[in-house]
């Protein structure tokens, strides 16, 4: 039941799949958490704030699912909210992470620029952690070194990325 | 022996009728003769004084040759071979000899004869009768007769070509009765003509009058080349109209030559227009085609396509209007002109040009444009110009800046190891950075600059500086070197040296507003390596630099006034500038509150990484209350403070990581990190936007 409603909502699966440490969940468990959070979407039931978190966990659940276009369509639909934390990293980030994978070397260009678009001073500390935690219940520490990014999803390295 | 009397007879009865014929011949030729001369001499007296016929020969029923006919009546003395008249006697009661075909033979009329398009009375005089009275009481009357001119020859001043005039030959009937008027003739070109283009032009006209207007057929030729002229000249007898439509077929260029050193190689051009207006204000309108033509400049190859010029030239006031010039020279750059040249002896012009960059990766994307704007005065020979010169790039938005050379006397010097030599001078350099605001173009920034001169070589497309000299603010700009521009390749090796520029409270509007003082000393190499490279040294003396925001802020937040504004400071900067990465190997400053020692890296994309080593007197520091007590804290005593400080990211978003710092590091033992996280925070927020 789980596999034919992952097919039917998921659309084409890309070849090379995404190695994204996302916390392991009981697929039926996942699915049922996906459609209540995409009935939460579609009809607007959200608690206040929670509209951008509703997004982000979906676009989660497509990456989880390596169903690539969805998630990139729901990921570049979530930074339309121009959202202030650093969740707008992460999507950016995870587009990268597609544009990556698909080759679209002129997208990772611009998506950089999107993830190294932000000033700060350190002062006692090589880098600042920023953490997050999504509504899909995955847990992102993010370290902005004056020379590039590093990311952590539930306590296990995701990626770095260097100008 | 009867055969002898009959043989003498015979001869003498042949002879002797030959003989009195061969007398009389001789009697009639020698009368006739007499009585040609006695004609002539007669009909000269009969015209009056001035009138000079040589004999009059070989005259029939209504039928006269004159030869030898000198006229030295008025202001036009002229000659002919011979006049051939025809005449009718129909009207000799009215004491009038009507004439009805006068064809004149090889005319000649003294040189420096006015040559004038024909007024408007003139014009319609060709068809009207003439009754010319003789001294004698008849009167001469042309109505209805052809009155041709065969093998007309004079000479005619050059217009365009001062002291050079053009030889001309031409033959012209007007047929009165049929109202009809043809002429063809030719015109030598005395001045040189290069190409090896032949030295004549030919023409040929047929005109009919229908009604009050003319119609025409007009024909053009020189060498292979043809125009083909055909019309209307309306109520041309009163005040005469034109409208006359003209064509070319497709016209090779090859092996026409321009200034000495341009040669086409190909292209074939096709002309049209129109000549409109009345007789006294005629407006000649030309459109020229080109598709693709290919050029020698001295040893380089320069491609011209989608050349087209639509330009217009009234007569009356001799002026030229370019309307629209456009071409691409070598697939890269798109010049579109227009503009107006007056008087042509001694041509005033206003251009202006537009230089579109077309890029190699997209044909179809185009920078915006480079203008240049050319005003002034052509001295003959064509060698000298006056004016001004306005050079205006295009910034981002709708921000442009301007190079305006005012005065210029520029000066074509002729030629110096094969290099064509130009010399320009001018009072006045104005450098402007303006914005569009409020529907019109505001100014930013200025600076002026005074004389400058320029001495510099052209060959194909290599220019060579062979002596560029700015003075201005006490000091001088030097350029000296060569640049090769060509679309495979380009070459460019200039050396610019700038000595003493000595600025004073000079207020820089852009990009930031900012005041500054201080003398430049600099020099710098430009080369060519895939786009411009710059390298070199730039030095400032007695630097200050007030008013400069970021600066104000960073003292207004730190607490130190002594750094709101620089003074009597020291920099020395060593760069290499270039489009795939740019290096700013030192950075140096030097005054009695900081001192600084830098270099930073700049890719391409617009990353920036760099590391600043910065010592503060302990004094300065102390001015904020912030790091009075953070120095209490960390108990330091030390006279100067350093620190080094990492930069890395994009230029507008730039990361800073305090590398080294003995404060910073005394602070770490002694704070809490939430303290430490509390002043990085506070910090953070102070420089967000």
């Amino acid at each position: 039941m789980a596999s034919l409603l992952i097919g039917t909502i998921a659309g084409p699966v890309s070849a090379q799949a995404l190695l994204i440490p996302f916390k392991k969940t009981d697929p039926a468990q996942a699915t049922l958490r996906f459609s209540k959070l995409r009935t939460a979407s579609w009809q607007g039931k959200f608690k206040k704030g929670e509209k951008n978190k509703i997004k982000f966990a979906l676009a989660e659940y497509y990456l989880q699912v390596n169903d690539l276009f969805d998630a990139r369509q729901s990921l570049e639909e979530y930074l339309e909210d121009k959202s202030v934390d650093v969740s707008m990293l992460l999507a950016n980030i995870f587009l990268y992470k597609i544009a990556e994978n698909q080759k679209d070397e002129q997208r990772m260009v611009q998506l950089k620029k999107e993830i190294f678009n932000q000033k700060f001073i350190l002062l006692f500390d090589n880098y600042k952690k920023v953490s997050y935690s999504s509504l899909s219940g995955n847990e992102y520490d993010v370290h902005y070194f004056v020379d590039r990014i590093e990311i952590f999803i539930n306590g296990n390295a995701f990626e770095t990325i260097r100008f | 022996m009867h055969s002898k009397p009959s043989v003498f007879k015979a001869i003498v009865a042949i002879s002797v009728p030959l003989l009195v014929s061969f007398g009389l011949i001789f009697i009639f030729l020698e009368f006739s003769t007499f009585l040609s001369l006695r004609m002539a001499k007669v009909l000269s007296a009969a015209l009056g004084p001035g009138y000079a016929i040589g004999r009059v020969g070989n005259t029939s029923n209504h039928a006269i040759r004159l030869e030898d006919v000198n006229v030295s009546v008025g202001q036009w003395p002229c000659s002919a071979q011979e006049i051939e008249i025809k005449y009718s006697l129909r009207n000799i009661l009215k004491r009038q000899i009507v004439l009805t075909s006068v064809v004149v033979k090889s005319p000649r009329y003294m040189r420096g004869l006015p040559v004038e398009i024909p007024a408007q009375q003139d014009f319609g005089e060709l068809f009207r009768k003439k009754i010319y009275p003789l001294p004698s009481g008849i009167s001469l009357v042309i109505h209805e007769a052809r009155v041709c001119f065969k093998d007309l020859a004079g000479t005619v001043p050059n217009f365009l070509m001062q002291g050079y005039d053009e030889n001309f030959n031409l033959g012209f009937c007007v047929d009165k009765k049929k109202k009809q008027f043809s002429c063809q003739g030719k015109v030598h070109l005395s001045r040189p003509v290069q190409n090896n283009l032949p030295q004549i032009f030919k023409f040929s006209l047929k005109a009919e009058a229908v009604g009050p207007d003319l119609l025409t057929d007009f024909k053009v030729g020189y060498g292979a080349y043809t125009l083909l002229f055909s019309g209307v000249v309306a109520n041309f007898l009163h005040a005469p109209k034109f409208n006359l439509q003209f064509n070319s077929p497709l016209m090779p260029l090859v092996g026409w030559k321009f200034f000495n050193n341009i040669e086409l190689r190909s292209g074939e051009v096709s002309l049209l227009g129109r000549i409109t207006g009345p007789v006294t204000d005629l407006n000649l309108h030309t459109e020229m085609i080109m598709a693709a033509a290919e050029a020698f400049i001295d040893d380089d190859v320069m491609s011209l396509k989608d050349f087209s010029l639509r330009s217009d030239y009234a007569f009356k006031t001799a002026q030229l209007s370019v309307e629209h010039f456009q071409a691409t020279v070598d697939d890269s750059i798109l010049i579109e002109a227009g503009g107006t040249l007056k008087n042509l002896s001694a041509p005033e012009f206003d251009v202006s040009v537009k230089l579109k960059e077309i890029t190699e990766e997209d044909p179809t994307k185009k920078r915006d444009p480079f203008f240049v704007t050319v005003q002034g005065q052509l001295n003959r020979p064509l060698r000298q110009a006056r004016g001004e010169v306005s050079l205006v790039w295009p910034g981002p938005g709708l921000r442009r800046y301007i190079c305006t050379f005012q005065n210029v006397s520029a000066e074509l010097k002729g030629e110096k190891e094969d290099r064509h030599i130009v010399s320009l001078v001018t009072d006045k350099i104005q450098l402007m950075v303006q914005d569009f605001e409020g529907e019109q173009w505001q100014t930013l920034q200025g600076f002026d600059f005074d004389r400058a001169v320029f001495a510099a070589g052209f060959k194909g497309k290599h220019t060579y500086i062979d002596r560029g000299e700015i003075e201005g603010y006490s000091g001088s700009v030097r350029i000296r070197g060569s640049v090769y521009l060509n679309r495979q390749y380009s070459e460019c090796d200039l050396n610019i040296d700038v000595e003493h520029l000595n600025f004073a409270e000079i207020n820089v509007l852009y990009p930031v507003n900012f005041q500054i003082s201080g003398i430049f000393n600099g020099m710098v190499h430009i080369t060519m390596d895939n786009g411009l490279v710059a390298r070199g040294f730039f030095m400032a003396e007695h630097f200050s630099l007030k008013s400069f925001q970021p600066l104000e802020k960073t003292a207004e937040f730190l607490g130190i006034n002594s750094i709101r504004e620089i003074k009597d400071a020291q920099i020395l900067t060593d760069f290499h500038l270039s489009r795939e990465g740019s290096e700013i190997k030192r950075f140096d400053f030097d005054n009695d509150t900081l001192r600084m020692r830098s270099n930073f890296q700049l890719n391409k994309e617009g990353w920036l990484e760099g590391s600043m080593a910065m010592s503060l007197p302990r004094d300065v520091l102390a001015e904020s209350k912030i790091f009075q007590k953070l120095m209490a804290i960390a108990r330091q005593r030390d006279e100067q403070l350093d620190f080094v400080v990492r930069l890395s990211g994009y230029l507008d978003s730039l990361r800073t990581e305090l590398v080294e710092s003995e404060l910073r590091d005394a602070l770490k033992e002694r704070l809490s990190t939430g303290i430490q996280q509390y002043i990085q925070d506070k910090i953070n927020q102070a420089i967000e936007p």
